[in-house]
């Protein structure tokens, strides 16, 4: 094994423990994990995820790809869940520091560029979510996992692992379809130009998109028939499309991305984009390019954007080093080589580990009180009762409570999301006990659920109607739990 | 063009021919047989009804009024409505086996294209519901076969489904002369010439004496994207794999000469299915053309990932294979139920001649042609916007004074609610017209599976 290869073991390690390290300081999971962490407990005891879930949304029939899953169930037999969760996640996201390592020593056989890749790719701050246990985790490494194939597709062995790498990517997310777009875009971009499109790339190209598309289809009929074109946005509700599809200043992209990354990739599209020799560069790029194209038409959430942006500007880091260390030794510079590789290392961590450990720490977990207060309403409560709660604690509701919730973060198949996230607005911010009564006696809910996160989310110290004797406060901590004692009836028009 | 073997399927099907005739008859019969093996043997699609309900009006005059129509009053036996479009289709089919010189396709593209085409969606909804569009492709292919016949006789033959086509509408008449006049231009065949000449006149008569509209159909797509794809619920749409290989081959054909005609008739008709809503089947065909071009060079070409060449195809033909049989299915499951024609049976034997029934647009064919009443939304009907405003207002009223007055305005007394009209919204339960319902001036006549029928007093 060479230095650079010990290096990238090391960097692998170091990124590893350090992401454990921070997920462990965060008691609990970021809330789309939970479920997750529901569908790995039910392939544990059934072997089955639950598509036909009788928690969420009042129980419904749902579609979604379920190897992660299957994976994290797996993983749940060594740890306990949440650990595993932890575990799991973790490792994927850093598998990223050897795979951007062999795809920049690809592009330029320069394994001490690729090693600074590897560096820059194992602390891109929007990746840094270590307490976030989704398919993202596992998307992300496969589809760099993909792209590596790609570049060794002259070598037979190859074309199988790249059959089996993307059969596995189609099966983890829908967002695989960013990498067929990626691929459609250098295709179109290289026919634009004039440039000789390799045989393989039209290939793969075609293979991928026959195979993602059939599988979806597979997966997804019956939501494609029912929503038609509206699936690709998702089916969220309008109000929430704003948060879904931010936009960033450019202050925020470079604290996201790093601001090494960043600016060293846009050099490189700049200076090489379809200019250079290796296919790949260009591939990367126009794999940026497509993602920043879908960003801009808010057709993908711009987190996932900045994380995929943030990997490939890590790995674009090497063409952009080879050629300044191709620079250097015309010049006389060229004996601080060291210190310069110092300088780049220490410029490195200052602007990409310092907002990683923030955008880290920053991540929005439940509170112990919260699971706390879940818990009891799960001893306390019919197993078949309904918790009103913030539209975000709809898949904790499930998980810790084991009670079904009025809405959760996948909207995708329900119809009534809009009027679903209406009431739930109004339920939280409502004056009048009667309205309250009114959208609980609608959806039969029986408690609700009131958390820090939901004082935040509402701007709310307490609720309005609250103190009505309709309302009994059966759970008294900084987490509230409310009892529903009344029922609206109508009477019937005349 | 391409070398082939024997030994492989498509080899085989190439030559014997009938085996595509068989594969069509086997594709356009299952979802009726389907539908029989559900004990529903009616005609599928609510749009059909439309077309039986207009040639039993038009009686002798149906052939001045629409051919389609005429064709349709033959009998007024099931057999023949479900049989008529099937056969429509085999004509179609048979009539392309004759024509690949024509098209400029080699044998292996034309295999290729033909079971494209009776596998696509719209080839398989069009030619097993009844509609106009069926009728008008295969006149279009009838005197097309005709016109490349080598008997003057013959050929001359063709001005009579030529004739039959000019009096669908405007429409139909612009297709013939899209597709008719490159072909005699192409060939510099002097019959052809006095034969487009005659077209011309002939189509000229029908738009100033018949006053034939630009559209005859009431029928379009609303929602044109999804309708487009047949993946996302389009019934008549088109297969994402067949688009995508659609644009191979026009990269494939791009700037060759030969091809100008194909791109003319596919930028009319693209952009009249974008402007309107219509002519999806047509499109589909010269979208098929240009994927069978694309698919048969995809075999042909030799690849470096022999893995992944062999995988590809196997996916194509299964997604190809996956869209047929779900437009099967929704066939199959087409609408009217034997609930529904039960449910539309009680209405008729609860309601008298004259009452008006209240219900969605989609339902108002089958309210006439089963309980023979008169829906309140009516695609016959000259103020269909204002009745359509007024019947939302009804739908969605939850106040009584607002909706009583136009109940009776408009003298309706019966309200017929399918479970379409509240998967598409149109009705909510407990909600405006079903809250209403609670009022002891609404009384329920009959319920089943989301069927229900109120009297209005």
């Amino acid at each position: 094994m060479d230095k650079y290869a010990k290096i990238v073991g090391g960097l692998f390690l170091v990124v590893f423990l350090l992401r454990l390290w921070l997920a462990f300081s965060t008691p609990h999971l970021t809330y789309d994990s939970y479920f997750h962490l529901r569908q790995a407990e039910q392939i544990q005891h059934t072997g089955l995820p639950l598509y036909n879930d009788p928690l969420s949304y009042g129980g419904r029939q749902t579609m979604f790809l379920p190897l992660y899953d299957y994976l994290l169930a797996g993983a749940g037999f060594i740890f306990p869940l949440e650990t595993a969760a932890k575990v799991l996640s973790n490792l994927l996201m850093a598998l990223l520091v050897p795979l951007s390592f062999l795809i920049a020593q690809e592009i330029t056989s320069n394994r001490k560029a690729a090693t600074f890749s590897a560096l820059i790719a194992g602390f891109v701050p929007v990746a840094f979510e270590t307490n976030t246990a989704t398919p993202i985790q596992l998307l992300l490494p496969l589809t760099f996992l993909a792209l590596y194939c790609i570049t060794k597709l002259h070598q037979k062995k190859f074309h199988y692992w790249y059959i089996g790498t993307f059969t596995l990517l189609s099966l983890t997310s829908p967002l695989t379809g960013l990498l067929i777009w990626g691929l459609i875009v250098y295709l179109i971009i290289s026919r634009i130009e004039d440039q000789k499109l390799r045989s393989e790339d039209v290939e793969v190209t075609l293979f991928s998109l026959f195979f993602f598309v059939w599988l979806q289809f597979l997966f997804f009929k019956q939501i494609f028939l029912e929503q038609g074109i509206r699936f690709l946005w998702q089916n969220i509700p309008s109000a929430l499309v704003g948060n879904y599809f931010q936009r960033l200043s450019i202050a925020e992209a470079f604290l996201y991305v790093g601001i090494l990354p960043l600016i060293t990739g846009f050099w490189v599209m700049y200076k090489s984009f379809l200019r250079q020799h290796h296919h790949l560069t260009n591939l990367l790029i126009s794999f940026a390019l497509g993602i920043l194209v879908l960003a801009a038409f808010q057709a993908v959430q711009l987190k996932i954007a900045l994380m995929f942006l943030g990997l490939v500007g890590a790995i674009l880091f090497a063409p952009f080093f080879h050629l300044f260390e191709a620079y250097l030794r015309q010049t006389k510079v060229d004996r601080y080589e060291q210190v310069i590789s110092g300088g780049i290392v220490l410029l490195l961590l200052v602007t990409s580990l310092s907002p990683s450990l923030t955008y880290a720490w920053q991540q929005e977990t439940p509170t112990d009180d919260d699971i706390h207060a879940l818990q009891w309403i799960k001893e306390s409560s019919l197993g078949n009762s309904t918790v009103m709660a913030t539209i975000d604690e709809g898949h904790l509701v499930a998980y810790a409570a084991k009670r079904k919730n009025i809405m959760d973060s996948r909207f995708v198949g329900e119809e009534t999301v809009e009027e679903r996230f209406k009431e739930t607005e109004r339920l939280f911010r409502s004056q009048y006990q009667t309205e309250a009564l009114d959208i609980l006696t609608k959806y039969g809910a029986e408690y609700v659920f009131f958390s820090p996160k939901a004082q935040r989310d509402y701007h709310l110290q307490a609720i309005n109607y609250i103190g009505n004797s309709c309302f009994r406060h059966v759970y008294k901590n900084i987490t509230q739990v409310y009892k529903r004692e009344c029922t609206l009836t109508e009477i019937p028009p005349s | 063009m391409y070398p082939y073997r024997n030994t492989t399927l498509l080899g085989y099907l190439q030559k014997k021919r009938h085996y595509l005739m068989l594969l069509a008859v086997l594709v356009l019969l299952t979802p009726l047989l389907w539908r029989s093996s559900l004990n529903n043997v009616t005609v599928p699609g609510k749009e059909s009804y439309y077309y039986l309900i207009e040639s039993q009006t038009e009686g002798k005059n149906a052939l001045l009024a629409h051919p389609f129509l005429w064709l349709l009053s033959f009998s007024d036996s099931i057999g023949y409505y479900l049989l008529l479009p099937v056969a429509l289709g085999l004509l179609s089919i048979w009539c392309l086996t004759q024509l690949r010189r024509t098209l400029g396709l080699d044998e292996q593209e034309q295999l290729v294209f033909l079971i494209f085409l009776i596998l696509s969606p719209a080839f398989i909804s069009s030619f097993t519901t009844l509609n106009p569009t069926a009728l008008l492709l295969t006149l279009l292919l009838t005197g097309f076969y005709l016109i490349t016949r080598k008997e003057p006789l013959v050929r001359w033959g063709a001005l009579f489904p030529f004739s039959l086509l000019v009096l669908f509408d405007v429409f139909s008449s612009l297709v013939l002369l899209l597709v008719l006049i490159p072909y005699t231009a192409i060939k510099k065949d002097k019959a052809g010439n006095i034969l487009t000449g005659a077209v011309i006149v002939l189509a000229l008569i029908a738009v100033v004496v018949l006053h034939k509209p630009f559209f005859a159909s009431p029928f379009f797509m609303e929602d044109r994207l999804t309708e487009f794809f047949s993946d996302l619920g389009g019934m008549r749409g088109m297969n994402l794999f067949i688009l995508v290989l659609a644009v191979g081959g026009l990269i494939r054909t791009w700037k060759k000469p030969a091809s100008y005609p194909l791109y003319l008739i596919l930028l009319f008709l693209l952009s009249i299915y974008l402007l309107t809503g219509r002519g999806l089947l047509l499109l589909t065909v010269v979208t098929t053309l240009l994927a069978a071009l694309a698919a048969v060079y995809l075999v042909n070409r030799p690849w470096k990932l022999a893995a992944i060449k062999n995988f590809t195809l196997f996916v194509l033909i299964l997604g190809i294979l996956f869209s047929s049989l779900s437009v099967g299915e929704r066939l199959a499951l087409a609408a009217p139920t034997p609930l529904m024609v039960r449910s539309l049976t009680i209405l008729n034997e609860e309601s008298t001649s004259g009452e008006v029934i209240l219900s969605s647009l989609d339902n108002s064919n089958l309210i006439r042609y089963y309980a023979q009443r008169t829906p309140f939304l009516d695609y016959r009907t000259l103020n269909l916007k204002e009745r359509l405003l007024m019947a939302q207002t009804i739908f969605t009223s939850s106040y009584l004074p607002t909706s009583k007055p136009l109940l009776e305005e408009q003298q309706i007394t019966f309200i017929y609610i399918t479970p379409d009209m509240k998967e598409q919204g149109l009705v909510v339960e407990e909600q405006g017209l079903l809250f209403l319902t609670k009022n002891e001036r609404f009384k329920r006549v009959h319920q089943n599976e989301g069927i229900e029928i109120w009297r209005f007093e």
